[in-house]
């Protein structure tokens, strides 16, 4: 396989830039998107279980 | 459990109420960036013939613009997250403040790039027929992920002081809270939910700070890679990288400042962070001022025509005033302030900042439209000319006043100060080793 020739044609033709380009913005929302979650996730031990405990900030 | 922070309430007292100034504020700056968006509409209609571009200046206020905007942006990344690296705790009462900047900048700069396409719609042959030869492509890609980037860098740093609005803000109107509902995402201040953060933000950090340099070195490569006179130089990336840190750690001791002032934080934004910020930019100044001598020093001494016409043109020609009035306003005026007035005196530093970034903006302009007048091989003809047409200005002024805008109005609905990361006290943490508190003489001028 022509490495040389690859590379050659992935700069000089009008396409494969975008999809790198696509590949790499797309990529890092979906790798930002499952980052978020990861921080967010956790089991919730202080949210209050009754509704007499709900903060008063919700009737706001 | 929430942080425990002394400041609390004064950081979220500006959110509390929104004032008949803000609606005036947020009125006239709306006015104007309105103002803007007829006179594209207008550009759009007519055509760029009705800018002051024309052959062979391509390039104008718009990409001015773009470079000053993008350059403003990396204020935001330096402070958060080259300090944040280099563990300089004092840095966190600054952070959102200046990575608000960024957030808001950004937008304008890389709006810039398609208001001065006359077609727009022009930027999809970008996805469809891109080629990886073109500093543009990699402009948009490094551009783009550094907006998105720092949407998320900034958004995650604020998550904890979202859900303190909407634990704490009870008297807001309902969808305001609703608001602060849904963007918490039902975070609970969990111990865990804090390591997690400090961790991504830590690794953000390294990520954020290689794509600063990467972000502002591919812009100038946009005229390095040219073969054009002033621009063609292996100097352009750090030479651009460097004034962007410089304009935007200026700006961030103008916003300061002002939100100082006008939200009464002098106890939580004390005198000791705009010191250590003059120590910095007096460090950023002399840097840029050695990148310009070596820079200027190796052109003049080449003595090459097509560059000379060039430089002769900034030194003593048709831009020399604008030229040596940046000087003024970058080096001399500054370095004069920073070491003899503005240890102790915020309002001298803000001058000197405000200075700063005209000059900034001087510079760029001046980097870009004499090269634009005299390019290679058409430098002998000497025909080209250009000054800004009234589209160009009002558009101008309308990146101006929307940042401005964008800013002012999420101040008055997130807190600017970062609680958590200012706190005492973080959950699961003994004590925090964030920052420290005001000194004693933090109100003091």
């Amino acid at each position: 396989m022509d490495i040389g020739a690859l590379v050659h044609a992935f700069f000089d033709n009008a396409g494969p830039g975008s999809v790198l380009f696509i590949l790499i913005v797309g990529g890092a929302c979906i790798f930002y998107y499952f980052l978020t979650r990861w921080i967010v996730a956790t089991e919730k031990r202080d949210e209050p279980t009754t509704p007499e405990e709900q903060p008063e900030s919700m009737d706001a | 459990m929430e942080p425990k922070n002394q400041h609390t309430q004064t950081i979220l007292a500006p959110i509390r109420k929104v004032s008949k100034g803000d609606y005036l504020l947020w009125g006239a700056l709306t006015a104007l960036l309105l103002s803007g968006l007829v006179a594209w509409i207008w550009q759009y209609i007519e055509g760029l013939g009705i800018t002051g571009m024309n052959r062979p200046v391509y390039w104008g206020v718009y990409i001015t613009n773009f470079v000053f905007f993008i350059g403003l942006a990396h204020s935001g990344t330096f402070i958060s997250a080259i300090l944040r690296i280099a563990g300089q705790s004092w840095r966190a009462p600054l952070t959102r403040a200046a990575e608000a900047i960024t957030l808001f900048s950004l937008p304008f700069g890389a709006g810039s790039i398609i208001i001065d396409m006359g077609r727009p719609e022009r930027l999809l042959n970008l996805v469809f027929y891109g080629r990886y030869q073109s500093p543009i492509l990699w402009d948009v890609t490094a551009v783009s992920l550094y907006l998105l980037s720092s949407v998320v860098f900034f958004y995650l740093s604020l998550l904890p002081d979202i859900a303190m609005c909407r634990d704490r803000l009870t008297n807001v109107p309902h969808w305001q809270h609703r608001m602060y509902e849904i963007l918490a995402l039902g975070w609970n201040h969990d111990s865990e939910q804090y390591h997690r953060l400090e961790k991504v933000l830590d690794g953000m950090a390294v990520f954020m700070t290689m794509l600063v340099v990467t972000v502002h070195t591919v812009v100038s490569w946009l005229f390095g890679m040219t073969v054009q006179p002033g621009w063609h130089t292996a100097l352009i990336g750090p030479f651009f990288l460097l004034g962007a840190i410089l304009s935007g750690t200026a700006a961030v001791v103008i916003v300061l400042a002002l939100l100082r002032k006008a939200y009464r934080l002098e106890k939580v934004l004390h005198n000791g962070l705009f010191n250590s910020l003059r120590k910095l930019l007096i460090t950023f100044v002399l840097g840029w001022l050695y990148m310009m001598i070596a820079e200027y020093l190796t052109i003049g001494y080449s003595n090459m025509t097509e560059e000379m016409v060039v430089l002769t043109d900034k030194f003593s020609g048709t831009y020399a005033t604008m030229f040596w009035s940046m000087t003024v306003f970058v080096f001399v005026i500054p370095l004069l302030i920073f070491i003899f007035k503005g240890k102790n005196s915020v309002g001298w530093m803000v001058f000197a900042s405000v200075l700063i970034n005209i000059g900034m903006w001087m510079e760029r302009y001046i980097v870009i439209i004499p090269t634009e007048i005299s390019p290679r091989m058409l430098h002998v003809m000497g025909q080209g000319s250009y000054l800004p047409a009234l589209p160009e200005i009002l558009i101008t002024i309308a990146c101006f006043a929307g940042l401005i805008l964008l800013y002012a109005v999420f101040t008055r609905f997130f807190p600017i100060i970062p609680i958590w990361e200012t706190a005492e006290e973080l959950p699961g943490h003994a004590h925090s080793t964030k920052t420290s508190p005001a000194p004693s003489s933090a109100s003091s001028d």
